[in-house]
């Protein structure tokens, strides 16, 4: 008993040194510029104008939109490539395919600032600024993803593979009818992995954008913060808690999906 | 030829290109027959049902199917259908969907497939637990789903990997009947891998023994037990299996084991080196009309099985086991005397381990001869 209490305390003084920043954030969202340069942890008097003043002063629903857009078509997108790709490798033999898997998995070693400016190069002459082709097709092909989803794939035992050829089933009826619902966890996990690595991009729609028509939210929560002027951090702040909203959402839901998941195997 | 006949000519199959998992086999299995693959691991029988099953290439040979050249005919095109081991159920699908998920992809009718699921579920007993999926099920249900899946699918030939290797003892002594009975009621050709002997001698109407993924015999399960081919077959099927002991020529042409009576030899027997073997069952403790030769041994071991006795017991430097119906008692180190029926002699060749012909072996009384069908 007395264990657990300590176990208790312990957790939630390390959950609150977590939580602490957003959960500042959040009061922030709320207080008066008063408030603020008077360092209140609470607002004296909770006001909701910051969150007025947010949605008027820059088209926040818009990059809003332009966010969703692109986390989920670059989400999508990364799931089908990685999954065929990761099938390929699983379960279609051909002369060389361990050396190009390593190859392929060897590109993890590669940092994406390291190839930005290539690419950056490619995204402009192919007359991609300002599309949301540049925020998502870049993104489609993830070393990281082929190589979880191979890793699950490998799991699913040969004789389904085998009795699947037997009952006339095509390499990609396999795919999508016995492959795909197999290793319905990992797919989870990878979309939220990567609507999250998405939607939190700054550097890359940073560079590719030049105009708000394709803008993500990240730029312009930063087009909040004033470079001359002092920063109403109130209004940064609100634009925040706008900006994480859809993220907590997206765990939230996805994290039953994961523990039936997960659930799921350990009955077996 | 018939639909449902398989027809192996000179297959062979080599992973490496130096030793052979499958070595020049040649076999026609008749449509409704039960064909059953036996022999001990590691010894081709999976990779030959893979073979005929398309799942593995052919290094060299022809296969026909149905009476067609198949070498290139991909599974699907075979019209088989295929039990695993592991059953290889779909996890994520349901007792119904996995057995109709193969007549789905087929675009068979939907009232049909449910005529068909019911039918085969009902002749399984599985019919109560068509919403399940398959990890709520025991070993025994499974594999009765797996069965189902084969049934409805409605092909001339079943192939089979062990289906029973995953089930304990007792079901799987019921699953070898339930096996049996629905191949016959189905009428469809049936290949059965197993390693287990007394599946081989209940279920098949014929069976290929192999060894090393070479052909040691073809031939009715009696057949082979009466008459095997070689010293392998005699030892691997029958349980306890065949003892087996170096015997003697005699320079009078006789035949001696361990200084024990000799037996008297037909004439062509001269100048070979010899293996005798006795089946456990054919040894006997008391004399009797039918017996005309007997040898003094050391009791070893004794097991009382309650209706028979496994007795183990020293002949020279071999040991050999007996297999004896009802309770016998005896002393470790007793010395007792055996007697076997000549006819019951197996000789085998010493160097290769081939049976020697008929016109090599031990004389008979004429009586023994006469009422020796088996032999």
């Amino acid at each position: 008993m007395k264990r657990k209490m300590i176990l208790y305390a312990l957790l939630t003084l390390a959950a609150f040194v977590m939580f602490f920043p957003i959960m500042y954030a959040f009061s922030v969202s709320f207080m008066t510029s008063e408030d603020i340069l008077s360092r209140r942890l609470l607002p004296s008097s909770p006001t909701l104008d910051n969150y007025r003043d947010v949605l008027v002063s820059v088209p926040i629903l818009h990059y809003l939109m332009n966010s969703f857009i692109v986390a989920s078509t670059a989400t999508l997108g990364m799931l089908i490539v990685s999954a065929l790709a990761a099938f390929i490798f699983a379960f279609i033999p051909f002369k060389g395919r361990q050396a190009v898997f390593l190859l392929f998995i060897s590109t993890l070693l590669i940092p994406w600032e390291a190839t930005m400016i290539p690419n950056f190069f490619t995204i402009q002459s192919l007359g991609w600024m300002n599309n949301y082709l540049a925020l998502t097709i870049p993104f489609f092909a993830l070393a990281f993803g082929t190589f979880l989803l191979r890793q699950h794939f490998k799991t699913v035992p040969q004789e389904l593979y085998e009795a699947a050829q037997v009952e006339g089933l095509s390499n990609f009826q396999f795919f999508y009818k016995v492959v795909v619902p197999y290793a319905k966890t990992s797919f989870v996990t990878l979309g939220i992995f990567g609507f999250l690595t998405t939607w939190n991009m700054y550097l890359w729609p940073l560079l590719v954008t030049t105009n708000d028509t394709v803008r993500t939210v990240q730029i312009g929560l930063r087009r909040l913060q004033a470079d001359e002027v002092a920063t109403n951090w109130g209004l940064v702040m609100a634009g925040v808690i706008l900006v994480i909203i859809p993220t907590l959402i997206l765990l939230a839901a996805g994290q039953k999906q994961l523990q039936k998941g997960l659930a799921k195997g350990a009955i077996k | 030829m018939e639909e449902g006949s398989v027809k192996l000519k000179h297959i062979s199959k080599s992973y490496d290109k130096q030793t052979f998992a499958v070595k020049e086999t040649s076999v026609d299995i008749q449509p409704g027959e039960f064909f059953v693959l036996v022999g001990p691991s590691g010894c081709g029988k999976s990779t030959m049902l893979r073979m005929i099953a398309g799942l593995e290439e052919i290094t060299a040979g022809e296969i026909y199917i149905h009476g067609k050249s198949a070498n290139d005919t991909p599974p699907s095109r075979r019209r088989i259908s295929m039990v695993f081991q592991n059953y290889a159920l779909y996890p994520h699908l349901t007792v119904e969907e996995n057995i109709l998920f193969g007549l789905k992809v087929r675009k068979v009718p939907k009232k049909e497939q449910l005529r068909l699921c019911l039918e085969a579920t009902d002749m399984l007993g599985m019919t109560e637990f068509l919403k399940r999926k398959p990890r709520e099920l025991s070993g025994g249900q499974r594999q009765r789903v797996a069965l189902a899946r084969a049934v409805v699918s409605q092909m001339p030939i079943c192939l089979m990997d062990e289906p029973l290797s995953n089930l304990d003892a007792k079901l799987r002594g019921q699953m070898r009947t339930e096996i049996r009975q629905l191949q016959q009621k189905l009428g469809i050709t049936m290949i059965y891998v197993t390693h287990d002997q007394v599946e081989a001698m209940t279920m098949g109407d014929r069976m290929m023994v192999l060894k090393d993924g070479e052909v040691q015999q073809i031939g009715k399960p009696l057949d082979i037990y009466n008459n095997p081919a070689n010293e392998f077959v005699a030892n691997f099927i029958g349980a306890p299996p065949m003892n087996i002991t170096e015997a003697e020529v005699q320079r009078d042409g006789s035949l001696r084991v361990h200084h024990n009576n000799s037996l008297t030899l037909l004439p062509a027997s001269s100048n070979m080196k010899m293996h005798l073997g006795v089946r456990p069952e054919h040894i006997l403790l008391t004399k009797t009309q039918e017996t005309d030769w007997e040898l003094s041994v050391k009791i070893s071991t004794v097991e009382i099985l309650g209706n028979e006795t496994l007795l183990t017991f020293e002949v020279g430097e071999t040991l050999w086991k007996a297999k004896i119906p009802g309770q016998w008692h005896y002393e470790k180190g007793q010395v007792t005397t055996i007697h076997i029926n000549k006819q019951h002699i197996h000789l085998f060749d010493g160097r290769t381990g081939k049976m020697l012909p008929e016109s090599v072996g031990v004389a008979r009384k004429p009586a023994a001869v006469q009422g020796g069908a088996s032999i």
